[in-house]
């Protein structure tokens, strides 16, 4: 594959002629299948290459993108980009420094992707009728590459590859969610991940225990964390926070969250993956954002998403410092309260103080003096990120890997908060 | 490319399966994003490839590629062929399709003037000009704007004998000015930024060309924005309690997306959105007899040309089945699902409604809202706001959120207006209402009339997996609510 993304490259290059181009090039193969107790409903295998091409002026990036690498398509996207930049203006070069290395690329038989799906969907469904319950999920495994390069000889290449499968579990009225990733597609165990949804469901099914409106003790799984804080993070960009324009402006250094919650920016973690290079070409770096609920940092040089995603500045490896507790430690700690493991519409409803709403879904549990006493139903939250994340009291020490868009991953515990407003 | 897909209709022929189709897409976007008057970020995306879709044994393969060498395209409707032979050995339901009759059409979607015949000063020009006359407000701290431009041709071939080319376009954009007032939201104080967009949030996306820009009027709006956020400076907070609302403009557009339109997607009926999009509350039971909503809410479906531009809009669908009315909900009560030939064949229905679409060639066509529009009533807007003692009129939306059922909402605006005594008497600021779908629709007293009629449409309805957005249009006159809950206590 480097081999065709190099003679892409080469050949923009060369019609090019000159321009202070920087070209980024994405490439990605396999499938993803969707499922029911019926088999397979909806399924894809894909094959996709497309190159972007950037261009700064006075006032900022133009970005054209195209998938047709013909001599004809290449002269087509960059006569676009000069309409559109008539003047273009030279980056600044990228320092030289060694970028993480992060091995993500692991064997990965393309031609056998929908045999591998078919098996483990069959797999899934024969344990979920055998524990007769119902189920919906997904399995997807991809290989892609990333490729940046200019004229002036910068070339940075990451291969990754994927797999992903999630199940939602449902048994006697009971939703149970749980799923895995890794870049190594032989780490799947797909009886693992069914029995873990499973799990939850059965004891969702218990009963029914309406949420009365108050604030309550919960205990949220990695997935929903990542999912609660995702309007924060933004935030972190430190040009936004520079111009006052983001929640953290004037708290660099202040106590912002709970002495319990601490959070990185860290691809160099062992247990992390993604592009070691930002979408500039700048290596990627640890920031500390915050420890021990103080802000400590912000992201700026090496986290550019410009051209790739909506907001310039974006944490894409964010690892949540894990606590010294079990899961059923945590538990064990809760007099009353819920377990919220996925949510569901999550939405800002006012920027300052971070106010947000959603619900809890696919296996959110009504705990009492540490027991699982049934499912929480119509579980509506609205509250302060501020609030909540100031209310953080504890983590386990299991930390779980999730998949973070298209480049990134997240390493998250279970966290422990001791006060949510259900409405 | 003819000869390609000619040689590929003749490979289709020769499969020895249900049915296959395939679409050869071109894709063109445009994206301008400015602030402040000054072109901020400009982005020109292409992308052509050819996905197949093969039904074998009862199950569905799919294969999508960029590479068009003959070679990588017979390569993939193999993939496609076999990934269905796989999945019918573990299939438990068969698929079968409703049919769909053998079509040769080509449509080009009419367009006054195509962006793509525009130089990027002329496309620009108005709302850059707009953003200048909002920044020299008092007050104003920004001014930003976003145009949108789509440009889509499908060639769709089925084994049944189908050849559909259709060019459609999409173009919407949107622009706001925003001000920093002294925050009430909490009681440390601070700044918090208010916001008045024109024509939304989100845009106004219409099955149009650059028209659809000139329409929007950008540079005349600016001066109503400029005077209301003026006024949102020293507005009282929206209170908490019961009061009338009515709704017009991009955020019934939302109301009617996020409740009836997912709702009546028949695909969430059998599950197949569990673990993403959700469920939904209309089941089959319900079809044909049960009120859900009242005598004054009709609400359609309609891909066709007939009540407007949508930004859904087609002739045919990524099935090749041609775009049709539909009733979802007839004067309250529930009377059809969107659906696909699938879930057609499901509902024992002998066609489906035509609303099937992907985003793009390398995605698998889903059921989709496409115009999903509620009926003119009667009168204006301000026989509206004359019949209501205490309050609202909410126009732009700001956030939203829907259970999996689509039934429990809660959906914030940028600003309101507060009615009292059938007068608008002055701006709240954000107003957060929420309820339940059934008891929501089932207050709606009165729409109004045809006078009042526009298209709205959003560029960015998020479904499925690998994940694909779709663009929705949504007709629309105000309509009126009674008795609804506002705030968060």
């Amino acid at each position: 594959m480097l081999d065709r993304i190099r003679k892409a490259s080469r050949r923009i290059l060369d019609h090019a002629e000159g321009l202070p181009l920087q070209i980024f090039i994405r490439a990605k193969k396999g499938i993803l299948a969707r499922f029911t107790n019926n088999g397979v409903h909806q399924n894809g295998f894909q094959e996709i290459f497309s190159y972007t091409l950037r261009l700064l002026t006075s006032s900022g990036p133009v970005f054209a993108e195209s998938n047709d690498v013909s001599e004809l398509g290449i002269q087509e996207t960059l006569r676009r980009l000069r309409t559109v930049a008539p003047d273009p203006e030279p980056f600044s070069p990228p320092p030289k420094a060694d970028t993480p290395k992060k091995r993500e690329h692991f064997p990965f038989p393309l031609e056998k992707a929908p045999e591998r799906a078919a098996q483990a969907v069959q797999e899934a469904v024969g344990i979920l009728r055998r524990a007769q319950a119902s189920a919906n999920g997904y399995y997807s495994a991809y290989e892609r590459f990333f490729y940046l390069s200019n004229p002036e000889g910068l070339e940075l290449f990451h291969p990754t590859t994927a797999v992903r499968f999630g199940v939602t579990a449902i048994k006697g009225g009971g939703k149970g969610y749980f799923s895995f990733y890794h870049p190594d597609p032989c780490r799947l165990d797909v009886p693992h991940v069914v029995q873990e949804s499973l799990r939850v469901a059965e004891a969702a099914s218990r009963q029914e225990i309406p949420v009365p409106p108050g604030e309550y003790e919960c205990i949220f799984s990695p997935r929903a964390f990542l999912e609660l804080i995702e309007p924060l993070r933004r935030h972190f960009d430190a040009r936004l926070t520079q111009d006052g324009k983001s929640v953290f402006t004037g708290l660099l250094g202040k106590q912002v969250f709970s002495k319990e919650f601490t959070m990185r920016e860290d691809l160099g973690h062992p247990r992390q993956f993604g592009i070691p290079f930002d979408s500039e070409g700048h290596s990627k770096r640890r920031v500390d954002l915050v420890e021990g609920g103080v802000l400590k940092g912000l992201l700026g040089e090496g986290h550019s998403t410009r051209g790739l995603l909506e907001h310039p500045f974006y944490p894409q490896n964010l690892v949540v410092e894990e606590g010294t507790f079990s899961l059923q430690e945590l538990f064990e700690k809760i007099e009353r309260g819920i377990f919220i493991n996925k949510i569901w519409y999550h939405t800002l409803v006012r920027e300052p103080a971070m106010e947000v709403t959603g619900l809890a879904t696919a296996g959110s549990l009504y705990l009492e003096k540490g027991r699982i006493v049934g499912r929480a139903v119509h579980l509506r939250y609205h509250d302060s990120l501020f609030s909540i994340l100031n209310s953080v009291a504890g983590a386990s020490r299991e930390q779980i890997l999730l998949k973070d868009g298209e480049m990134g991953a997240a390493l998250f515990p279970y966290l422990w908060v001791s006060r949510l407003r259900v409405v | 490319m003819e000869k390609l897909l000619l040689k590929l209709q003749n490979s289709l022929g020769r499969l020895s399966c249900e049915d296959a189709d395939f679409r050869y897409v071109e894709l063109e976007r445009m994206r301008l994003r400015s602030k402040n008057g000054i072109l901020e970020e400009a982005k020109e995306t292409f992308s052509r490839g050819i996905g197949f879709r093969v039904l074998n044994g009862g199950a569905f393969g799919f294969s999508a590629t960029s590479d068009l060498s003959e070679k990588s395209v017979l390569k993939h409707l193999k993939i496609a062929y076999e990934s269905a032979q796989r999945f019918s050995k573990i299939r438990h339901t068969e698929v079968k399709l409703a049919s769909a009759k053998p079509v040769k059409s080509r449509w080009v979607m009419p367009v006054a003037k195509d962006p793509w015949k525009l130089g990027l000063k002329e496309k620009i020009g108005p709302v850059i000009e707009a953003e200048n006359r909002l920044c020299w407000q008092e007050g104003m701290d920004s001014a930003a704007s976003l145009l949108d431009f789509t440009r889509k041709r499908i060639i769709f071939v089925s084994k049944g004998g189908s050849w559909i080319e259709q060019v459609l376009y999409r173009t919407g954009g949107w622009i706001y000015g925003e001000t920093w007032v002294e925050s009430r939201a909490f009681s440390g104080g601070g700044s918090e930024k208010i916001r008045r967009s024109w024509p939304g949030p989100s845009g106004l996306f219409l099955g149009q060309g650059y028209e659809a820009i000139e329409n929007l009027k950008f540079i005349e709006e600016t001066g109503r924005l400029a005077e209301e956020l003026k006024e949102l400076r020293k507005s009282p907070e929206a209170p908490t309690g019961n009061f009338d609302l009515i709704l017009k403009g991009s955020i019934l557009a939302l109301q009617i997306h996020e409740t009836f339109g997912h709702a009546s997607e028949s695909d969430r009926v059998y599950g197949y959105e569990d673990n993403f999009g959700g469920r939904t509350f209309l089941n089959p039971g319900l079809l044909g007899g049960a009120p859900v909503a009242s005598p004054a809410v009709t609400l359609v479906s309609d891909a066709g040309p007939n009540l407007g531009p949508g930004t859904g809009s087609f002739a045919y669908d990524d099935e090749g089945v041609s775009a049709k009315r539909i009733e979802i909900v007839k004067r309250g009560i529930f009377t059809g699902y969107l659906t696909s030939r699938e879930t057609a064949s499901f509902l024992n229905q002998p066609e489906s409604t035509a609303n099937m679409v992907a985003e793009d060639w390398s995605h698998y066509p889903l059921i989709r809202m496409t115009n999903t529009s509620l009926l003119p009533g009667r009168g204006s807007l301000p026989d509206l706001i004359q019949d209501i003692r205490e309050g609202y009129l909410l126009d732009n939306e700001l956030s939203w959120s829907i259970d999996e059922m689509r039934l429990d909402f809660q959906i914030g605006g940028e600003a309101g207006y507060r009615i009292h005594d059938g007068k608008i008497k002055g701006l709240v600021r954000f107003p957060v209402y929420h309820g339940n779908t059934l008891d929501f629709w089932k207050s709606c007293d009165r729409v109004a009339g045809k006078e009042e009629w526009r298209f709205w449409g959003f560029p960015d309805c998020g479904k499925g997996g690998p994940y694909q957005e779709a663009f929705t249009g949504h007709g629309l006159s105000p309509a009126r609510f009674r008795n609804v809950r506002f705030g968060r206590e």
